[in-house]
């Protein structure tokens, strides 16, 4: 069932069950089948409960008829989970009692908070897990969810890093079949499992139905929940790792999620809903509760912890699926499953095996013990070819939880995260409602979100990449991609502003008649998602105002991305607004024309400054120090010349630059080099190469005609303008003077190789 | 860099007469037409230009939506073209006081944004096709299919003017289905016609020819950097973009045919979706490209090379060390590098500059700047 499942379990011996037993799987054999049984059992009773949970669920959803004001159709889902939560809570408290070692670990109002916002995530997890469940019905939810997340690494591992072998084959295997439930498997069963409140349909939207049923719609959210919590569980093992164990974390964020889920529920009962009968369905809801949440947790706990994982999931799943369809036989209020699901349910199953299988032919390593992730770790150095069975979804986990340490490092990136999380759930929310109320507004309001949400990433990728160190292709390091980035989204911004131009111009000839009433309350959404938005990037891109350097465009262009949008809510409201109650039509043709020219205006300094640093421009605050310090290398001791000043802004803050030097014949080369770099780094260049040559080697060159040689007695008499004049005429000469010397030295280059050794004889 | 410097740009200061700007637009005209990619860039616009307004006026006087919306479209389109048109012209422009480079990158910088904002038509096209999936519109197939004719027959002599015009950046635009092997045969034929004047470029020609991905292939023929391939990235951008748009007119037409002979509605969302992912894929690899060379990266066709010209930097007498080499891709085949030797004391900085000047070049770093540091002992 939906858990979560057990992260971080090698580091909570102090206040588990570890104890008890001896670690390792190698000193008790003779546990061993006791424990696969065991995980057989519990894993058929989990399934048996996901029956029992959307028996219960749907019999209370024809039952009681009245819900409450807020959560509206939520309330039986708040209701039940409230229920279920609050007794595994209580259930896991005693058994682990994470408040018995107060004295080492009190938890911090730091900790406490994080805390909170696991069990906030996790009770949004379960929610959407259930009302999945209500849509496609228990059979399809079991074969769905019974997999464990690194299997589900293993088949993402298969897609994008092995191409070949069984991990490929299964991950193949598992997306046919989940797609073929997608497309295929419009079973009769997922048309009375609609949840209440489904719109009334017009008949003539039949077609559509077809293409996307509820039931399908159900898997679709199973699948992305699953996903999802695997990404949520990576993420919340630093959480674990501080807490002293997942098991901990996991009682405490029950406990948590409890507490939040019965305040929900009295709120849900004082807007008016009815309480579900709970004392009739006592027995039924303990049921689910232990074997479907706290027993199935913590069966797979301990599993996981001494025996072979794949295996583990092997045994797991395989029983959970199997146990899911001979329910799925003998259940009497559920229909046979058809063809088409049994096919998918075929498929997956092998996927499954394929997936885990290569497990078993690698397990030949000698077991060392578990990783900070609960996975074991073996030690490959006396077995042949190590590199062969190396699980590729160990790689692909701990790749992902160092993306996300990394995210968690910078507070920029961290907020980004956040809120592309917080973008892509209301996205997956409009879809969902779209495709379920078939309102093609919604749909194409989430298309519009799909595309912020995509910005938001492409800055948030930018902000983690830009910190990384510089490596051998990209020698001047990667912060140049947060300028890339905010170039990118002020680019889009235009499109977006212009598009909205086009489309404004056609309404103006042709006003449509606007539906206000249903393009408020998206709109109104859009608004609070975005003022959450610039709420959280307020400081930084006042920062970056401040500074005329512009801090950081990545995070300014990703506000102006949200600052468009909150200008788009507003224009839309106030339009819809004015048409609701005045009958201005003409008045959304022109708030979006005012909205694109305010997207043009605040877009343009941030595209301007951008392309400058793409298109290598001098650091834009340097250009009067950069005249001078140039200036200055003429009057330095033993410099005659320079020819071809080169500078430009690598990222905002890294300045890169080159010149060549001509210095008379007696200088002392190192001198002249390292004042001239001296120079430069007191400016702020951060890599500045000179190279210095002498006359006889311009004279052999013929370059001297390219050098802006001043002798000294000239030089003060150089006023600002010559200077400058000066400097432009050189750079000017720069290319022409180099691609003389290239032609003239094309030449000699083919035997260049035997010239160096000539000379070096 | 052939640099046409005309003499209206040297002193285009104390020119301050009242026709100063048919001047200045004569003198970009003459800039256009001087170079053959943008003069087939500049006719190409016009041509769509006129198309566009030829529609909305009819579009106008019909009092037909449609034409109108679809003129709107082809607008849209042409800034694309107007976009490489001005990249080309600015990339032209000679080095300034903050530009020290000059203006070269504008080329890069214009592939790349075609390159997205093809990438943004496409997630368009494709949030509209699934829209239109859910709820399939009436589509009067008689009028789109004219207009969707003339806008083939209109992209098709765009394939043709810019397949010849600049001919070794299009193989790409099949480049994304893997085609690039009979693209690559086509650009070699290319290379032989053309009387090379730099001739070094070409000695990394054979071992990278073949490479089977988009990137180092472009850069294997680095020979004719001279003259039109300085553009290559732009004119691929624009290719692309008239690719997809011919994409676009193909697809309209086949769905109006299947949804007039069999009724099937549902062919333009399916026809839409497939353009989109098309598009996507073979712009990829250009946003990919020009993106890695506004990052500064260190040119894939010479990155193999490195290690043996530090090798060779190493054997020369006197050198002790090579550190922060960098080295990055100005424009297309146009590489720069820096690159710090620590030498002994007794080196000669003379012939050490010289010969990593020589080094450097035989791999096609024309830009090169070495600074010496002496070891004091």
């Amino acid at each position: 069932m939906l858990g979560t499942s057990p992260i971080g379990s090698s580091d909570n011996a102090s206040n588990d069950m570890a104890p008890k037993y001896p670690r390792g799987r190698l000193n008790n054999k003779s546990k061993i089948p006791w424990l696969y049984g065991l995980l057989i059992c519990c894993k058929s009773f989990s399934a048996l409960s996901s029956f029992f949970l959307f028996d219960f669920l749907r019999r209370n959803g024809e039952h009681s008829p009245a819900t409450g004001v807020i959560f509206g159709n939520w309330s039986l889902l708040i209701q039940t989970l409230s229920v279920v939560q609050i007794l595994s809570g209580i259930i896991s408290i005693v058994v682990q009692k994470p408040f018995s070692n107060w004295n080492n670990t009190k938890l911090s109002k730091k900790e406490w908070i994080r805390i909170f916002r696991h069990a906030v995530i996790s009770i949004i997890l379960m929610l959407v897990w259930m009302s999945g469940l209500q849509l496609c019905g228990p059979f399809r939810t079991v074969i769905i969810a019974a997999h464990y997340n690194f299997v589900l690494a293993g088949i993402l591992s298969g897609f994008f890093i092995s191409k070949t072998g069984a991990k490929l084959r299964g991950g193949v295997l598992f997306a046919t079949g989940i797609l073929i439930m997608l497309l295929f498997d419009n079973g009769d069963t997922s048309r009375e499992n609609i949840p209440r409140g489904q719109p009334t349909k017009s008949p003539d939207s039949d077609v559509e139905q077809s293409f996307l049923s509820a039931s399908s719609v159900g898997i679709l959210i199973l699948v992305l929940c699953l996903f999802y919590k695997m990404g949520f569980e990576a993420f919340a093992k630093n959480l674990a790792v501080d807490l002293g164990g997942s098991k901990r974390l996991h009682a405490l964020s029950t406990l948590t999620s409890g507490v939040i889920l019965l305040m929900m529920y009295f709120v849900d009962l004082m807007s008016g809903a009815d309480m579900i009968p709970f004392w009739s369905n006592v027995f039924t809801l303990t049921f689910i509760t232990i074997f479907g949440f706290v027993l199935d947790y913590y069966m797979d706990s301990i599993c996981l912890k001494r025996l072979e994982p794949a295996k583990v999931a092997r045994v797991g799943t395989t029983s959970s699926m199997f146990a899911g369809i001979i329910y799925a036989m003998l259940w009497t209020t559920e229909e046979t499953p058809s063809t088409s699901t049994l096919l998918a349910f075929l498929l997956i199953y092998l996927g499954v095996l394929s997936l885990t299988s290569m497990e078993k032919a690698s397990g030949g390593g000698s077991f060392v013990g578990y990783s900070s992730d609960g996975l074991p770790l073996f030690s490959f150095s006396n077995h042949f070819s190590p590199e062969t069975y190396v699980p590729m979804w160990k790689n692909v986990l701990k790749s992902t939880s160092s993306i996300l340490k990394q995210i968690q490092d910078d507070a920029i990136s961290r907020r980004l995260f956040y809120f592309s999380l917080l973008t892509m759930v209301f996205t997956g929310i409009e879809f969902l409602y779209g495709t379920l109320t078939n309102s093609l507004g919604l749909i194409s309001d989430g298309f519009h979100m799909l595309f912020d949400s995509m910005a938001l990433c492409i800055g948030l990728s930018a902000s983690v990449i830009c910190r990384w160190k510089p490596s051998k292709t990209y020698p001047f390091g990667y912060g140049r991609i947060e300028v890339l980035s905010g170039f990118l989204n002020s680019f889009f911004l235009l499109v977006i502003a212009s598009m909205i131009m086009i489309e404004a111009l056609q309404r103006l000839h042709d006003p449509p008649g606007v539906d206000a009433k249903r393009l408020l309350p998206i709109s109104l959404i859009g608004l609070f998602v975005n003022l959450i938005g610039i709420y959280t990037f307020r400081s930084n891109s006042v920062i970056s105002h401040g500074h005329s350097n512009g801090h950081n465009v990545n995070v300014k262009g990703v506000f102006l991305h949200i600052l468009a949008d909150l200008m788009g809510s507003i224009g839309v409201i106030t339009s819809s607004l004015l048409i609701h109650n005045y009958g201005l039509l003409v008045a959304d043709p022109i708030c979006s024309m005012i909205i694109a020219t305010l997207i043009v205006v605040s877009v343009l300094p941030l595209l301007k400054e951008t392309s400058k640093m793409l298109l290598l421009a001098v650091p834009s605050g340097l250009e009067k120090n950069l005249q001078q310090t140039v200036l200055q290398i003429l009057t330095t001791e033993g410099v005659k010349g320079y020819r071809n000043p080169r500078f430009w802004t690598h990222a905002p803050s890294v300045f890169t630059g080159s010149i060549h030097v001509q210095a008379t014949e007696d200088a002392n080369e190192q001198q002249v080099i390292r004042q001239v770099n001296n120079l430069f780094s007191s400016i702020g260049f951060t890599h500045f190469t000179t190279q210095l040559e002498k006359d006889e080697f311009i004279a052999r060159k013929s370059f001297s005609t390219d050098y802006e040689t001043q002798p000294s007695s000239e030089s003060d008499i150089g006023a600002m303008q010559g200077n400058r004049l000066l400097l432009e005429n050189n750079s000017l000469e720069g290319f022409g003077s180099e691609t003389k010397f290239s032609s003239s030295s094309a030449v000699t280059q083919p035997g260049s190789d035997q010239e160096v050794k000539i000379t070096l004889a | 860099m052939m640099l046409p410097l005309t003499k209206k740009d040297c002193d285009d200061k104390p020119y301050k007469s009242h026709s100063r700007l048919v001047e200045k637009i004569g003198g970009w005209v003459r800039l256009i037409i001087s170079d053959r990619d943008s003069r087939n860039l500049f006719f190409f616009l016009i041509l769509n230009l006129s198309f566009a307004f030829v529609e909305l006026f009819y579009g106008i006087w019909t009092n037909s939506l449609g034409l109108i919306s679809d003129s709107f479209h082809m607008f849209f389109d042409c800034t694309g073209l107007v976009a490489g048109l001005i990249a080309s012209i600015i990339a032209k422009w000679r080095p300034t006081d903050t530009f020290t480079y000059g203006f070269v990158r504008a080329e890069v910088l214009a592939g790349f944004l075609n390159g997205l904002f093809l990438l943004f038509i496409a997630f368009f096209i494709l949030s509209e096709a699934v829209e239109r999936l859910l709820e399939p519109p009436e589509v009067k197939h008689e009028r789109l299919f004219l207009v969707s004719v003339l806008g083939l027959l209109v992209n098709l002599v765009g394939i043709y003017v810019f397949q010849h015009g600049g001919a070794h950046g299009h193989s790409h635009g099949g480049g994304g289905h893997g085609h690039s092997h009979g693209g690559g045969g086509h650009s070699h034929k290319h290379d032989d016609h053309n009387p090379s004047f730099l001739s070094h470029g070409h000695s990394h020609d054979g071992g990278h020819g073949h490479s089977h991905n988009g990137a180092s292939h472009m850069h294997s023929h680095g020979g004719d950097a001279g003259g039109t391939g300085a553009n290559k990235q732009i004119m691929r951008g624009v290719f692309l973009h008239i690719l997809a748009d011919t994409l676009g007119s193909v697809g309209v037409i086949i769905s109006a045919g299947l949804m007039w002979a069999f009724e099937w509605y549902i062919a333009d969302p399916i026809c839409s979706i497939c353009i989109a992912l098309l598009i996507s894929l073979s712009v990829l690899d250009l946003i990919k490209e020009s993106g890695c060379i506004l990052m500064q990266r260190t040119p894939s066709s010479i990155d193999s090379q490195l290690p043996q010209c530090y090798q060779r930097l190493m054997q020369l007498e006197g050198v002790v060390s090579v550190q922060e080499p960098h080295f990055w891709t100005l424009c297309s085949d146009v590489y720069v590098g820096s690159v710090k030797l620590e030498v002994s004391r007794n080196g000669d900085p003379r012939y050490i500059t010289q010969n990593a000047q020589l080094i450097f070049q035989g791999i096609g770093v024309k830009k090169m700047t070495i600074q010496l540091d002496f070891l004091l002992t």
